[in-house]
């Protein structure tokens, strides 16, 4: 997938004018944000995983040679094969060989980010395969070219009448001639044209929430089952993962799934959590005949090393960006790439490099709502933070901001200098706007007081009211 | 020339600050993963079926409980005239003893495309969640869970456990199956407009049978 990024600014603000966009994210708004709550607030428990969840992956992190060794280990024992990929050139060259050897013409994929990531259907496209997304989120926004907007919920801003007319539009080749209107219409017209696919795949492909070293499996949590149709189905069943997907134990991944769905839902499990372990056994009367495992490292491991490396906590929830002020007034798409929100707005820098997408930690107000409901405990602002730091130090950022920064940070480093100035403004200030109690206009803040209006000041700074009341409590 | 594999590794150690771990460090992982840390678990209270129906009508499954495994092929026919199905299934090798009338045509196999309801034994069930286990065998297909749109789980009482970790114990007696399911409900999807709806690509019905014997 191409990424966008770079026109950020100009796909917010087309974002908050669409008025089709605005309606979708008003309809979602609440709807996570109130399930999870409810279902956390079902669980005392939940703190305390959260932090027991953070110490597994950090554990995990510490020893991820050996972890991803042992991994290795159980899935060729099981008879299944594991690839490396530093790049997503070399991850899709690998899965690209493994569908020609297997002479697939038709390949059936569940949802998988990290796919995305390394673009991988445009590479099997292209090399004359038939890719069909089975997740309904994925298909209708493969139906309509669109790369997702949410992690979990691909097509959250789909409309029904959006989703029929692309049915209609793609559906007529199967004989399927009528616009639906309704919802379960729709599912079931995709229910049926979906399980022709599955029913006819050369291979499958999925992702995995997370990998065990202990005994070689690969997790998948859906609620529609297609993932699981994806891995059963289909002669060969490729996993891709990010290596940071590693867990020691069963017992482990119990605690995570926990706090999984009722981070991302609100749900307390899913309708289907999977481990597949290896390929068919030979007496077994169904499942693929190949398991390979695709590991895709795309610079995670020198993360493992810098500052960045809390971000390698994420299990992809996705209630960072349902919490989001930012996300939910912008959608998915306005990020330009796979993963929006806050968790993208670190993600995403890291695996293109800032050049690219310096505005996405800038926008952020780093109010700190995505920290306080990540379940991995991950300080998102505070390495949104040091992405800021990075790109002004990589001189990125527009010179005329570097220069009004460094007045700024001339006058904050001077604490007698900053009052002064800044106690003369609140003056001024509060003078000229104490008739109408708020300024419609500001010069130099002309597109900040465009959408509103600044509160007058009341004419003293927080430090000479707070020295006053000392003086005279 | 290294191979990607080791250039991996070399980098993953780099950014860890350490060589490959030595021997000793090995087998404390080995030990650690040998008895894994269990943590925190929800409450589930003394009464294990109780909370195991009502988690499972929380997610829209339905049940019906008989008192021993011959009453079976009755549960089962009861489910059919209610909902109207044919009367032929895909069913878990293991049911073969028991004795089914004749007017239900029974198939020892995979799933296939036009199968309409299947019969499977569940390994475990889990009280917490409402959920039922199913574990891949040459007797019990992995297509017998999702391709056909009524699917009929059979629960042993004893079965029947708490928390998640308790599978894990008793999975660990055997070796490992290529598929172990958590199913939890029917198939569901909120993909279009945020709102449920049922049968997304899997089973629309989750019945389970409670056998008590």
């Amino acid at each position: 997938m191409q990424s966008t990024t770079h026109q950020f600014k100009t796909k917010a603000v087309a974002a908050l004018n669409n008025e089709q966009l605005q309606r979708a994210l008003k309809r979602t708004k609440g709807h996570f944000i109130d399930k999870r709550r409810a279902a956390v607030d079902a669980l005392p428990e939940f703190d305390s995983l959260r932090q027991r969840a953070k110490e597994i992956k950090e554990h995990t992190l510490a020893h991820l040679d050996f972890y991803l060794e042992r991994f290795e280990t159980q899935v060729q024992a099981q008879g299944g094969q594991v690839h490396w990929a530093q790049t997503p050139q070399q991850a899709r060259a690998q899965i690209l060989q493994i569908c020609q050897a297997a002479q697939a013409k038709r390949v059936t994929k569940g949802k998988s980010m990290v796919s995305e990531e390394i673009n991988l259907n445009s590479a099997l496209e292209a090399a004359g395969i038939e890719v069909t997304e089975t997740d309904l989120g994925e298909y209708i926004i493969q139906l309509a070219k669109e790369p997702p907007s949410h992690i979990i919920a691909p097509a959250v801003h789909k409309s029904r009448d959006e989703v029929a007319d692309l049915f209609l539009a793609h559906h007529q080749q199967y004989g399927l001639t009528q616009r639906l209107s309704e919802i379960p219409q729709l599912v079931n017209e995709a229910r049926q044209v979906l399980r022709a696919k599955f029913l006819t795949a050369d291979v499958g492909i999925t992702g995995a929430n997370f990998l065990i070293a202990e005994t070689g499996s690969t997790v998948i949590v859906t609620n529609e089952g297609n993932g699981d149709l994806t891995n059963t189905l289909p002669r060969v069943h490729i996993v891709v993962a990010g290596i940071e997907k590693m867990v020691p134990t069963l017992e482990e991944v119990t605690t995570l799934l926990r706090i999984l769905a009722r981070s991302a839902t609100g749900q307390e499990i899913t309708s289907y959590t999977t481990f597949s372990t290896g390929k068919k056994r030979p007496d077994d009367l169904d499942g693929p005949q190949e398991f390979h495992v695709v590991l895709i490292d795309n610079g995670r491991s020198t993360w493992l090393g810098n500052e960045f490396h809390e971000m390698l906590r994420c299990i992809r929830c996705g209630a960072c960006m349902n919490h989001c002020p930012v996300y939910s007034s912008i959608g998915g798409h306005a990020y330009g790439w796979v993963y929006p929100g806050p968790m993208g707005s670190v993600l995403t820098p890291l695996l293109l490099g800032l050049s690219t997408t310096r505005d996405l930690p800038n926008a952020s107000t780093l109010c700190g709502r995505c920290e306080a409901v990540c379940p991995l405990l991950i300080p998102l602002p505070k390495l949104l933070r040091y992405l800021r730091i990075k790109e002004y130090r990589a001189h990125l950022m527009p010179a005329k901001t570097r220069f009004l920064l460094s007045i700024w940070a001339f006058y904050a480093k001077h604490p007698r200098l900053y009052h002064f100035f800044a106690s003369r403004k609140m003056r001024w200030l509060a003078h000229w706007g104490r008739k109408r109690g708020a300024f419609r206009y500001l010069p130099f803040a002309g597109n900040w007081t465009a959408t509103r209006d600044l509160p007058a000041p009341q004419g003293e700074t927080f430090i000479s009211q707070w020295q006053q009341r000392q003086e005279h409590p | 020339m290294m191979s990607t594999r080791d250039l991996i590794f070399t980098q993953i150690r780099q950014s860890l600050k350490r060589p490959e771990l030595d021997e000793n460090a090995r087998q404390q992982l080995e030990s650690r993963i040998a008895s894994p840390p269990v943590f925190e678990r929800p409450a589930v209270g003394a009464d294990l079926t109780t909370k195991f129906f009502y988690q499972l009508e929380k997610v829209v499954g339905t049940h019906d409980t008989i008192s021993t495994l011959t009453d079976l092929p009755f549960a089962i026919l009861e489910f059919l005239q209610q909902h109207q199905l044919p009367k032929e299934l895909v069913v878990d090798r293991s049911f073969q003893p028991l004795s089914w009338p004749p007017r239900l045509s029974i198939n020892y196999r995979a799933a296939q495309a036009n199968d309409v309801t299947s019969i499977t034994q569940a390994f475990a069930g889990i009280a917490e969640t409402g959920s039922v286990v199913l574990i891949s065998s040459p007797a019990s297909p992995t297509t017998l869970n999702f391709l056909p749109e009524n699917h009929l789980v059979v629960l042993k009482q004893v079965d029947l456990v708490a928390h998640i970790e308790e599978v894990w114990k008793k999975l660990r007696l055997q070796a490992m199956p290529r598929t172990v399911n958590f199913i939890t409900g029917p198939s569901r999807t909120a993909d279009i407009e945020q709102t449920i709806q049922l049968g997304a690509h899997g089973p629309r019905r989750l019945h389970l049978i409670l056998v008590k014997k």
